[in-house]
């Protein structure tokens, strides 16, 4: 039986390698880190994904899938993650371990196989829908070390109220949380309505200095931003 | 000789922005001079798909100007002072001027605004070898000077099949001050073009709107804040 064992792993070994050689003509490792660059801003749990030119998490000036919605409204990642994997790429999920939060860093390792881009979300808190995106970035063949900014979107699913009230589900108006617990309460809200519903750049947060009405339930002070909001540094070994 | 299309069409929008009179002016002029046979820059006829995303929230672009120059050209520099051409078109809309500079060859425009969150596409043909140098220049019609494009991108060592990508900052023509009522877009229907400059006189980065969120009397709302990058540029070489 130890033998058969032993040669069951020996197989496996050899059919590895043997997968290994048949992608090592575009095969690529890569050492991934991600910096949130933002004031004040975390990001939820981040997912990376390497797939083929077929597939993506968003695309700008499109439609947000139900998949991309879920993640920039909630921060749930599992649908967006499920996607890619179904279509044959692969994927790192929540590096962090949790919130990434402002100037955190944190850092990934991905065997691309076969797949030539690279995509990554995370949603923004506190905001209505805005999150951090890289879509379909062309992973270079050459080894190296890359850096790329990322900015800022908005997924158009959710009129940006800017009323910190829990609302995470999608399709549910508000922002689900302040993480560090500098938000206010009983804003009025900034709007209750959004023109453009496709994925576009976020035009920022609003905010104001009354932690307890105004406008906004979001900090001025705190939690506004310009992009880009995160450096992606990218080494191909 | 300089070949235009302009859709009729287009400037129908940009009177009622710009406050000009209907039609106006309004032709489709392809000049058909024998000139160019004798030109001796021309080489067989390149086409190219350029296509802009607006990806602003709530800033219409007024019809997008893609204009093809020599290799020497700037329709604007950041630091320096605005030509005429693009404070009319960063103040109203109007892109004609941009047409009608003595450097541009051939020059195209939008059909009409390009709304938030979606994109247009031109086809373009270059058939003179020293003028493949293609700028794309609009205005954000939501603000008092604000425009956004890029200018000087070299065409001629893309190859068949090929595209180019580029993200456009949002710009401040400097050339009038940003008031955020005298602005022509549907947020205020107020006044667009006026040859007064009363702004520091120079092309710089914006640094963005206010809104009525934070200045008092202005006439814009948060949705019209906007972020850099404002629109997205796609071009891929036909034939």
């Amino acid at each position: 039986m130890k033998k058969t064992a032993q040669s069951l792993a020996k197989n496996a070994v050899m059919a590895a390698a043997l997968a290994a050689t048949a992608f090592s003509a575009q095969a690529a490792e890569l050492d991934i880190k991600l910096y949130n660059l933002t004031h004040g801003i975390t990001f939820t749990p981040v997912v990376v994904a390497a797939h083929d030119s077929q597939t993506m998490l968003f695309k700008v000036g499109d439609t947000a899938s139900a998949a991309l919605q879920k993640m920039a409204e909630g921060g749930a990642i599992d649908d967006l993650s499920s996607q890619v994997t179904t279509a044959g790429g692969v994927v790192v999920e929540n590096p962090a371990q949790g919130m990434l939060g402002a100037g955190a860093m944190t850092m990934a390792m991905l065997d691309t196989q076969d797949n030539m881009y690279l995509s990554l979300t995370a949603m923004l808190l506190p905001t209505n829908d805005g999150f951090v995106g890289l879509d379909s970035w062309k992973i270079p063949s050459e080894a190296g070390t890359y850096t790329v900014w990322l900015n800022a979107y908005d997924a158009g699913t959710e009129a940006n109220d800017e009323i910190i009230n829990g609302g995470g589900a999608s399709g549910t108006p508000g922002i689900p949380v302040a993480p560090n617990s500098d938000g206010g309460t009983g804003a009025s809200g900034v709007r209750s309505t959004e023109s453009n519903n496709m994925v576009h750049i976020h035009p920022g947060n609003i905010g104001d200095t009354d932690a307890t009405g105004g406008i906004s339930d979001v900090d001025s002070r705190v939690h506004r931003w310009l992009n880009p909001v995160a450096k992606l540094v990218v080494t191909v070994k | 000789m300089k070949t235009q299309f302009k859709p009729a069409h287009s400037l129908v929008w940009l009177s009622l922005i710009a406050g000009m009179s209907v039609l106006s002016g309004c032709s489709i002029d392809i000049n058909g001079d024998d000139d160019d046979d004798k030109d001796k820059d021309m080489h067989e006829s390149y086409h190219y798909q350029v296509t802009v995303t607006n990806l602003t929230q709530a800033q219409p672009l007024s019809p997008v100007s893609l204009t093809l120059h020599n290799a020497s050209t700037k329709l604007w520099m950041a630091g320096e002072m605005a030509s005429s051409a693009i404070e009319v078109m960063a103040e109203g809309g109007d892109n004609s001027k941009i047409a009608e500079l003595s450097a541009v060859k051939m020059a195209y425009s939008g059909d009409g605004i390009l709304m938030p969150g979606h994109s247009q596409s031109w086809m373009i043909e270059s058939m003179y070898e020293n003028y493949m140098y293609l700028s794309v220049a609009t205005m954000l019609v939501n603000t008092n000077d604000a425009f956004t494009g890029k200018t000087g991108i070299d065409l001629s060592n893309l190859e068949v099949g090929m595209s180019m990508h580029y993200t456009t900052m949002a710009y401040d023509a400097g050339t009038e001050a940003n008031d955020e009522i005298n602005l022509p877009g549907p947020a205020a229907g107020g006044e667009g073009y006026n040859n007064t400059r009363n702004d520091v006189d120079r092309v710089h980065i914006h640094p963005g709107v206010l809104s009525n969120a934070e200045l008092t009397g202005s006439m814009l709302s948060p949705e019209h804040k906007f972020d850099n990058p404002v629109t997205k540029i796609t071009i891929t070489r036909m034939q």
